[in-house]
């Protein structure tokens, strides 16, 4: 859907002000939006599954582990799809109060693209670079975006998500380098061209949430406090966006799946090209061992 | 690709006239394009698959049979996706003639994107009513289209295909009706949009090639003659045109790259697309849509 037919739907928690600053800028933060009970509930699952991660020793379809964890000093930097592993976190999604949000920036009919829960854990974990998440999951069209949930207070420190203003509406970026593998990230050509000193930096305490257009180039720094910085992922698409590329790795009945309304009868498109990303059907490393060049098969994969 | 990226390629088959007419009246007609031992090969294979066809007493992935099909006179409606049935169907596909046709108007890098074999039995055998092929199967943009091959000679009485020139440039029509069912074709009530006076019907003997850009307005009336005419179609897309609903037989060589490469960018035309039922729980064909022989299938 466009901006402007959505705009035409009353919305159900936010305000006009804020829709039209997630329009024009590409990313709009809301400063303590969901409630503490929510907070306690996704907190309640989320240690379950810290401690189900101790007895690994590598990353495997659920758990994406950083190279140091260890069983008395879990380094979680992911769980991967989390809506597949408890229903908390699938209520939270397709029910809670993000899923308004979602539908006040995609309109009444929206399905739901993916989960993930990325932990930034403390004392200098993972740097995401900066990036769009379009090219990691083309659509018919860009009307989708992700909502990301602190769970904890973040600072400045902690490396609060950063995104360019506007970014959105400027070039999709080729994510390949110049050897053409995948990079998962703008190349440092085009990362030079952006006004990265315009950034926005998104801090916030626990229960704030940060919403940015699949197109918004974004990415964040090292969490360089002692506390870690977890930030729950869910990402929505107007019903009107097919995606063009099956969802990597594992089966995830929530893939696609209704939200809100009815699945379109008319796919929309845009008109601006956008590169395919690699073949995942074969399995999907994250965006932090790439982006870290841990897996060089996958650096290689087209 | 756009029209005048493909036309600057240089054609492997047709000539630059012939492009030009396909991309101005959306088909093409391509007389005995494909004899000799080719043709003879594809003809005694589809024969033999006839012969398979009169043990089986009902619909099944393979063939789609008329109501009244029996082992000692096979009424086959449709063989599906042939390709994947015999080698020999899937090297007419992939690396063939017809597969330079495809080139020539979609550019280098090319998909096939799915292949079936119409009957057409003698005596009424089907009528396919007015549609447009791209809502059944919508891509990311238009450089998509079907290459048909009379494997008989097809005269009017036949029920050849009828494409409408030029309707590859109008508008995608609804293809459900009023309750919001799918019916796989035109709704009577936008007849008047379609300029029917225009029709041409694409006749010619056995071998004869039709091509038709994905958005054609085409259809077929029955075969009132005593023979048969089989059509063997094989649809091909651009490869910087992706799929974006579920393949109607999804299985081995859906979208495989049968020339060039696959695209490393997207391309995307502006214009929205009319998408089908969701077809990922199994397809039945055009034939039972259209007849209402299916009410589930009818009914989204």
């Amino acid at each position: 859907m466009t901006p402007e037919s959505i705009l035409e739907h009353a919305p159900k928690v936010l305000t006009q002000a804020q829709r039209e600053a997630y329009f024009r800028d590409g990313y709009v933060s809301l400063d303590g939006f969901v409630s503490k009970e929510w907070l306690d509930r996704l907190w309640a699952v989320t240690e379950e599954f810290v401690e189900e991660s101790r007895s690994l020793s590598k990353s495997d379809d659920k758990f994406d582990l950083e190279p140091d964890h260890t069983a008395d000093n879990p380094r979680l930097r992911r769980l991967t799809w989390p809506v597949a592993h408890h229903q908390t976190y699938w209520e939270f999604a397709s029910r809670g109060p993000i899923a308004d949000v979602a539908e006040d920036l995609l309109g009444p009919d929206l399905v739901f693209h993916h989960s993930k829960l990325n932990f930034k854990w403390s004392g200098g974990g993972e740097e995401v670079k900066w990036h769009q998440d379009f090219p990691f999951y083309p659509h018919s069209n860009a009307s989708v975006l992700a909502i990301g949930l602190y769970m904890a207070d973040v600072d400045d420190e902690m490396g609060p998500l950063g995104a360019i203003p506007g970014s959105h509406k400027g070039p999709i970026y080729d994510h390949f380098n110049d050897k053409d593998e995948w990079a998962g990230a703008l190349c440092n050509a085009d990362e030079a061209k952006l006004p990265l000193e315009t950034a926005g930096y998104m801090a916030g305490k626990a229960g704030t949430i940060t919403v940015h257009h699949v197109r918004t180039v974004h990415g964040s720094m090292p969490n360089n406090s002692p506390r870690m910085r977890p930030l729950l992922i869910n990402a929505y698409a107007s019903a009107d966006a097919y995606s063009l590329t099956p969802y990597p790795g594992i089966a995830c009945p929530q893939n696609e799946m209704v939200v809100r309304g009815k699945r379109a009868r008319w796919a929309q498109f845009d008109q601006e090209a956008c590169r395919m990303p690699p073949d995942w059907s074969g399995g999907y490393s994250s965006i932090f061992a790439l982006q870290q060049a841990e897996d060089d098969s996958l650096r290689a994969a087209e | 690709m756009k029209m005048e990226q493909v036309l600057a390629e240089t054609p492997k088959v047709l000539s630059q006239e012939q492009r030009a007419f396909y991309f101005e009246n959306g088909y093409l007609l391509l007389d005995s394009f494909i004899s000799g031992e080719r043709l003879k090969a594809l003809q005694d294979l589809t024969k033999s698959f006839v012969d398979k066809s009169r043990s089986v007493s009902a619909s099944n992935d393979m063939f789609d049979l008329e109501p009244d099909h029996t082992a000692d006179a096979p009424r086959v409606r449709r063989l599906n996706m042939p390709y994947r049935q015999d080698p020999g169907y899937w090297d007419f596909t992939s690396n063939s003639p017809i597969t330079d046709v495809a080139q020539d108007l979609l550019g280098p890098n090319v998909k096939v994107h799915h292949s079936k074999l119409n009957f057409k039995w003698s005596d009424g055998g089907e009528e396919v009513k007015w549609h447009q092929d791209i809502p059944f199967y919508p891509h990311t943009n238009y450089g998509v289209l079907a290459i048909g091959i009379y494997l008989d000679d097809v005269d009017e009485e036949m029920g050849p295909m009828g494409v409408i020139p030029g309707s590859h440039k109008g508008e995608i029509y609804n293809h459900y009706n009023d309750k919001d069912q799918w019916i796989g074709a035109l709704d009577e009530k936008d007849f008047g949009r379609v300029n029917f006076d225009d029709v041409v019907w694409l006749k010619g003997p056995a071998g004869s090639v039709t091509v038709h850009h994905c958005r054609t307005v085409h259809g077929s009336v029955p075969n009132s003659s005593p023979r048969s005419r089989n059509l063997l179609i094989n649809a091909y897309a651009a490869a910087d045109a992706l799929t974006v609903s579920a393949h109607p037989y999804p299985g081995p060589k859906t979208n495989h790259i049968v020339r060039g490469k696959p695209a490393r960018w997207v391309e995307y035309d502006s214009e929205p697309c009319l998408l089908p039922p969701d077809f990922s729980e199994g397809y039945s064909s055009i034939f039972a849509a259209q007849q209402e022989e299916d009410e589930t299938l009818a009914t989204v």
